[in-house]
């Protein structure tokens, strides 16, 4: 483990009152909410880095892969995964990972898992405890996807990889000794706003729709502004400015179609009435925290079963702090329980 | 080039054969276009069979809705550079390798569509838009029949009725191309052969639908007049069953239903604004992903006769693409 890593982990068993010392002196404080003093420490750590927006997308996608890596928990024990690789739509390989508890149950669909960052970093190691969480609390597979990343591969090839694999998991699930046929859709930050576009995107195409959608601090209106995109706007990990960059870096340059396009916005999306069941949560310390919100009462009032959490005192992200934050583990082992009863109620 | 060139006016199409023609060349404000795709429509049919109000004096190509790249710009264009991809609606020409178009006359291809699905989307969609939005305005939460379901007009009316909010139950005449009408979005269908007047009064609690969009005319037309709610539109989009329906006029009085004839090509030469609006709309839509074309088959244009008698036969679900 690197020196950094250590001393990091050593700041996290400081008590409490310590931590919020070395971070500035008085508990983080906004719009109602208290930061959870792990992210606050962390916070003022990381003010210190230069922000994402200054550097080159590769560098970003280095530095954020070995910044996260810092912090990476293991696999929860009585879970095994493979990873595999399956074709693309114009045959290029995308890499797979896919998680199966010992103690499965055969009744539960395999969930197809994309992980966040932005469209731009990170990839299946940022959300690999958490997948096997899942696994192992609603007795699952679960087939985590190493979609394309932008600048590279600008939208849509990240999200069609994600519907490719979609599509594999409803032909494969059986192999992985789940229902076959049928899947559910999970993802976090970005990965949330692909859960959300290929549950719509699904029906769109004709094809059998997710048994669940699960929806972590998603993204799923680039067009309104809400008020806590200016409120958060400087939050640790995702500030405003960084989620102005991921879609500089996502976003094709051109004005064939616009940011409300549903495949990058599906709140814009005016037939909702058919979705299957959502689990939607958020972080509190988040610019996209009002975005879900809204969401879950948008899918509602199309008479969507939502199942709807705010962890007031967690930040974006949370998902792959569970080795550090411990609040962040609870969440994450509340969602899969969630994730658990949704599967009871199919 | 080659071209899929109407010789004869026929009933059967044997009149289209593809021909080697001149190369055309852009006039000012004209830019040739090299086609990637190409939508059959209806009136491709009948104006191949002379039955359609605009008559062309063979030999010419039809073909009026397109897709592809700018490959050459006439005097004074500059709202387009060479290889920028586009799409559009014209009158005709569309089925050949080339053809040229007023260059304000085209959208810029939306970035998440496909060549296809551009093609297949400018002529069906905007009858669609002026039927559902300008003649019978369409409100949230109202119930709309469409006739004639599974062609291409129909699909788009489906996809612009829910997006609109509506209700939307749909007729045709083939179950299996209705299977393919309610997974592409309709909230009810019905064959037409078991009679659709009482599922509509049944879903309707009495009342009837309110705007009801009939491409096909004839008995289906009739039927309609019984099922239509009280200050409902009914909406005249054409006759493919090949027989123009008749109604007496105490009817529209007693009922209190409006008959309304759709001409959306007409519509924008009339009112030359609300027709630019129009089709900045509909290609809105397109860029938002709001609207989806259904396409049936894409078929080379070597294979326009076959194509042409497929839409004829009633064969097609959605639209037909011919390509180069």
């Amino acid at each position: 483990m690197r020196l950094q890593a250590i001393l990091v982990k050593l700041m996290m068993k400081l008590p409490d009152a310590w931590k919020i010392k070395l971070a500035g002196g008085t508990p983080l404080e906004l719009g109602g909410r208290t930061l959870d003093p792990h992210f606050q420490l962390l916070a003022h750590g990381a003010a210190k880095q230069p922000p994402m927006s200054s550097m080159a997308p590769e560098i970003a996608q280095a530095a954020a892969k070995d910044g996260l890596a810092m912090f990476a928990a293991k696999a929860e024990p009585g879970v095994n995964w493979e990873d595999v690789t399956i074709q693309g739509q114009d045959g290029h390989d995308i890499k797979l990972r896919v998680y199966r508890p010992l103690d499965q149950d055969p009744q539960a669909p395999m969930m197809a898992y994309w992980h966040m960052g932005g469209g731009v970093i990170l990839d299946i190691e940022a959300c690999h405890a958490f997948c096997s969480m899942i696994a192992k609390t609603a007795r699952c597979p679960v087939a985590s996807v190493d979609y394309r990343l932008a600048p590279q591969h600008k939208f849509p090839d990240g999200l069609e990889d994600c519907i490719s694999a979609y599509d594999w998991a409803l032909k494969n699930a059986d192999a992985y000794g789940a229902p076959a046929g049928r899947a559910s859709i999970g993802g976090d930050s970005m990965g949330g706003n692909f859960s959300a576009v290929i549950a719509q995107e699904a029906i769109r195409r004709g094809m059998p729709g997710p048994d669940l959608q699960l929806l972590i601090y998603p993204a799923t209106d680039l067009e309104t502004e809400f008020e806590s995109a200016a409120l958060y706007g400087e939050t640790y990990p995702l500030s405003q400015d960084t989620m102005n960059w991921f879609m500089q870096q996502y976003l094709p340059d051109s004005e064939s179609f616009e940011r409300s396009h549903v495949l990058l916005s599906p709140a814009a999306e005016t037939r909702l009435e058919n979705l299957p069941p959502a689990i939607i949560v958020t972080a509190g310390f988040d610019p996209l925290v009002d975005d879900g919100a809204a969401y879950a009462k948008k899918l509602e009032a199309a008479g969507v079963k939502v199942t709807f959490k705010c962890y007031d005192s967690l930040a974006h992200g949370f998902t792959a702090f569970t080795e550090i934050v411990p609040a962040a583990r609870e969440a994450c082992l509340d969602i899969a329980s969630m994730v658990r009863d949704a599967y009871a109620d199919l | 080039m080659k071209a899929l060139v109407c010789t004869d006016l026929r009933e059967d199409f044997s009149g289209l054969e593809i021909r080697e023609v001149p190369l055309p060349q852009p006039g000012p404000g004209e830019v040739l276009v090299r086609i990637e795709a190409t939508s059959l429509n209806y009136p491709d049919l009948l104006l191949t069979q002379g039955k359609y109000q605009l008559k062309l004096t063979p030999p010419f190509t039809p073909g009026m809705d397109i897709s592809g790249q700018i490959a050459g710009l006439g005097e004074g264009v500059t709202s387009w550079e060479m290889g920028d991809a586009v799409c559009g609606g014209i009158r005709f020409g569309g089925f050949a390798d080339y053809v040229c178009v007023p260059a304000d006359g085209l959208q810029a291809k939306p970035e998440t569509m496909s060549y296809a699905e551009a093609a297949a989307y400018s002529a069906a969609y905007l009858t669609a838009y002026v039927a559902l939005v300008r003649r019978a305005r369409l409100q949230a939460g109202e119930t709309l029949l469409v006739h004639g379901a599974s062609g291409g007009v129909g699909m788009a009316a489906i996809d612009l009725g829910k997006h609109l909010g509506a209700r939307v139950i749909a007729t045709g005449g083939n179950d299996d191309k209705l299977a393919k009408v309610k997974t592409y979005g309709a909230d009810y269908v019905f064959n037409t052969r078991e009679g659709f007047r009482e599922p509509v009064k049944d879903l309707t609690a009495g009342r009837g639908a309110d705007v009801i969009f009939d491409p096909v005319g004839g008995d289906v037309f009739d039927e309609s007049v019984r099922c239509i709610a009280f200050d409902g539109r009914l909406l005249v989009i054409g006759f493919t069953s090949g027989r123009i329906a008749t109604v007496p006029t105490n009817m529209p009085l007693i009922k209190g239903f409006s008959v309304v004839g759709v001409r959306a090509g007409e519509y924008g030469r009339q009112f030359p604004e609300l027709g630019r609006e129009n089709v900045e709309a509909i290609w809105r839509l397109a860029r938002q992903g709001q609207t989806h074309p259904y396409i049936h088959d894409t078929l080379p244009k070597e294979r326009g006769v076959e194509a042409f008698i497929s839409l004829y036969n009633r064969e097609v679900v959605g639209k037909l693409i011919l390509t180069p």
